[in-house]
């Protein structure tokens, strides 16, 4: 298959899902009890208000037209404005999602430099002590709720040993340039407030990327233990390599390729997490917006922040595809 | 066996590996004590399952768990391997003792240049050489291999199986190691290439002096090759002799079978002979002789007693029909 073609299916792919979601979603938020008008006038509101309010966010139409309206928009690019703001959604989220991009990115680097190392060694010291512990450790990670896990370190690190700020994403840089608040501070230049808002950093990262190792802690572990049996691993002991030749150019090698896919799946997971995380640490980014938002029945806004979640689990998993691609000489799409 | 003083090249005696299976302990190896010296080219033979594989990876001692040597010893220039640290036993392997292995469309790392498995191992085992003079070897004996240079690059998969295993054997030989040991190296080949690749085994092991063992379970391939042989079966030794010898007269019951099923194309055949019944189950070893529910001489003593190997001049049969004064 060319490269055209797979994208072009891949989208297509991704098409009825797209719909299907932003469908599910729709109907959720208007279940919810509550509606936006309420919440905008407050309980001192008229009726005459409300009509002139709904008649303002379109909510006086029939649902059916509504629903249909929301659909075309998206597809040409329009997710709406803010209920509650009235700025275009798309300008609100391209304003809270780069924060997101940083918390998740460290995470995810958390994630493999926690998860891949352990899962390395427990696959050497297979149903061994080490292995029994790694496993134990990689369990309890993965059922630990983010937010108690963010709390704990909160307390910890924050109130009593101060280490670490508490929560907030501290001080910005002076310009913005690309968007990414810590790549902006290295192009300005300015050093200490890198380093300040990487303080404020670490505890956040750290609290999702721990409760994401556990996935890559195990699987790492199962791949390595099948690589390791690999006729080519086998080969390469009777060869008189050095063990650490064996082990991470033949045995990890190999068993990266899966993973690698494994990195994509869990990016859902990762936006899932960043949500809960961001509102544990007010951290500025979509997650703590999507909630608020949610909170206030701002409809366009949580709408679309769903589709967009939905996109970038789409396109990532397509980049990871690529990747696989690039890593498997044996894959050239 | 007259004893040469200690100038063998490779001696394993009483050399026992166990598996340890949730049914129970399989013996894969009983008892293997053989001698050989340099410059030979010796063959085992045997069935599926007869400790052949066993026996090559336990010389250079990979046998993976669940599998343990529990008894014996081996030799190689005098030093005893089963007793070296894992550190010096790593250095031994694929410089004085090579594996050629069984399958070589999945023994090279997928990715990874085929030229890469050379240079590593040129690494691994003599880092002094720097890069130049590491590709210049690995040049070398790609051409010796007929593997053109310009395929050095290629990643394993765009090599054909023959042209693999050739790759294989340029690794096995690249560090001029004493002993090269050939585990069944063209069962997953086609007929053709087979006969390629034994040629090319045959032509590198006289042109370099080489001590070899080649293990398969094709008789016809040891007459061509090999000057000598040992016969398993049942994880045991049960016949070793000189190659014109065993052909010639093979005394086992078991050799003389197996040499039978080898069909005659010049004539005319109605059917295979093949030998009867299946060898015995490692688990449970019977009483007495392993092979004699199979064959064809065996009288009450083969049922109660397990017969020793017996030395008769320049070649050792494990079978009480040759044993003196009876």
């Amino acid at each position: 298959m060319t490269l055209k073609a797979y994208i072009i299916t891949r989208s297509l792919l991704a098409l009825p899902m797209t719909i299907f979601l932003l469908s599910v979603v729709f109907i959720i938020v208007r279940i919810l009890p509550g509606n936006p008008i309420d919440l905008i006038l407050g309980p001192h509101a008229t009726p005459e208000m409300k009509t002139i309010l709904a008649q303002r966010l379109g909510l006086d139409i029939p649902i059916y037209l509504q629903y249909l309206h929301y659909i075309a928009g998206v597809f040409q690019g329009n997710l709406g404005k803010s209920m509650h703001t009235g700025i275009p959604i798309s300008q609100e989220i391209l304003q809270y999602f780069p924060n997101t991009v940083v918390l998740a990115v460290a995470a995810m680097f958390v994630a493999l430099a926690i998860g891949i190392p352990l899962g390395v060694l427990a696959s050497q010291r297979f149903s061994k002590t080490e292995d029994i512990i790694v496993r134990l450790f990689g369990a309890t990670v993965y059922v630990i709720p983010v937010f108690w896990l963010g709390m704990i370190l909160q307390l910890v690190f924050g109130v009593y040993l101060r280490i670490f700020p508490v929560a907030g994403i501290g001080p910005l840089p002076s310009k913005s340039l690309t968007g990414l608040y810590i790549l902006d501070f290295l192009l300005v230049g300015d050093l200490q407030g890198f380093a300040k808002s990487i303080s404020y950093l670490v505890m956040p990262a750290f609290t999702l990327g721990l409760i994401i190792s556990g996935v890559f802690m195990r699987l790492t572990r199962t791949y390595m233990v099948e690589t390791m049996r690999q006729d080519y691993t086998v080969a390469a002991v009777s060869r008189g390599l050095r063990k650490q030749t064996i082990i991470y150019k033949y045995a990890l090698r190999n068993a990266l390729l899966p993973l690698v896919t494994m990195i994509g799946l869990e990016i859902a997971g990762l936006l899932a997490g960043a949500v809960l995380t961001e509102v544990t640490f007010s951290w500025p980014g979509l997650g703590t917006y999507l909630v608020s938002r949610i909170g206030l029945r701002d409809y366009p806004a949580v709408q679309g922040c769903i589709v967009f979640f939905a996109v970038i689990v789409i396109v990532v998993s397509f980049i990871v595809d690529l990747t696989y691609a690039y890593l498997d000489p044996r894959v050239r799409l | 066996m007259s004893s040469r003083n200690n100038t063998h090249l490779l001696e394993v005696s009483r050399l026992n590996v166990e598996y340890l299976t949730k049914k129970g302990t399989v013996k894969a190896l009983r008892d293997v004590t053989f001698k050989l010296d340099s410059g030979t080219a010796l063959g085992i033979v045997g069935e599926s399952g007869c400790g052949k594989s066993t026996l090559a990876f336990s010389i250079i001692r990979c046998i993976q768990p669940p599998g343990f040597i529990t008894s014996g010893s081996i030799f190689f220039d005098g030093v005893d391997l089963l007793q070296l640290s894992e550190n010096k036993m790593r250095k031994m392997r694929g410089k004085n003792i090579s594996l050629i292995p069984q399958d070589p469309m999945t023994s090279l790392n997928p990715v990874m240049r085929v030229g890469e498995h050379f240079m590593e191992m040129i690494g691994n085992h003599e880092p002094h050489l720097d890069k130049a003079e590491r590709k210049k070897r690995a040049l070398d004996i790609l051409e010796k291999l007929g593997i053109p240079s310009e395929r050095f690059k290629d990643y394993p998969h765009q090599f054909s199986g023959g042209m693999r295993q050739r790759v294989m054997i340029g690794l096995a030989l690249l560090l001029n190691p004493k002993l090269v040991i050939a585990d069944e190296p063209t069962t997953s080949l086609d007929a053709l290439v087979e006969a390629q690749i034994l040629e090319l085994i045959q032509k590198l092991t006289k042109e370099l002096s080489l001590t070899l063992i080649l293990i398969t379970h094709n008789i016809g391939v040891v007459a061509e090759i090999c000057n000598r042989v040992i016969v398993m079966y049942a994880g045991q030794i049960v016949e070793e002799a000189n190659t014109l010898q065993l052909f010639d007269k093979p005394l086992h019951p078991y050799t003389e079978a197996l040499l039978a099923s080898v069909p005659n194309p010049i004539e005319e055949i109605k059917k295979l002979n093949w030998i009867p019944g299946s060898p015995p189950n490692l688990l449970n070893l019977p009483k007495g002789c392993s092979f004699y529910l199979r064959c064809r001489y065996a009288f009450d003593k083969c049922r109660t007693t397990e017969p020793e190997l017996i030395n008769l001049e320049e070649r050792r049969v494990r079978c009480f029909l040759y044993e003196r004064g009876e």
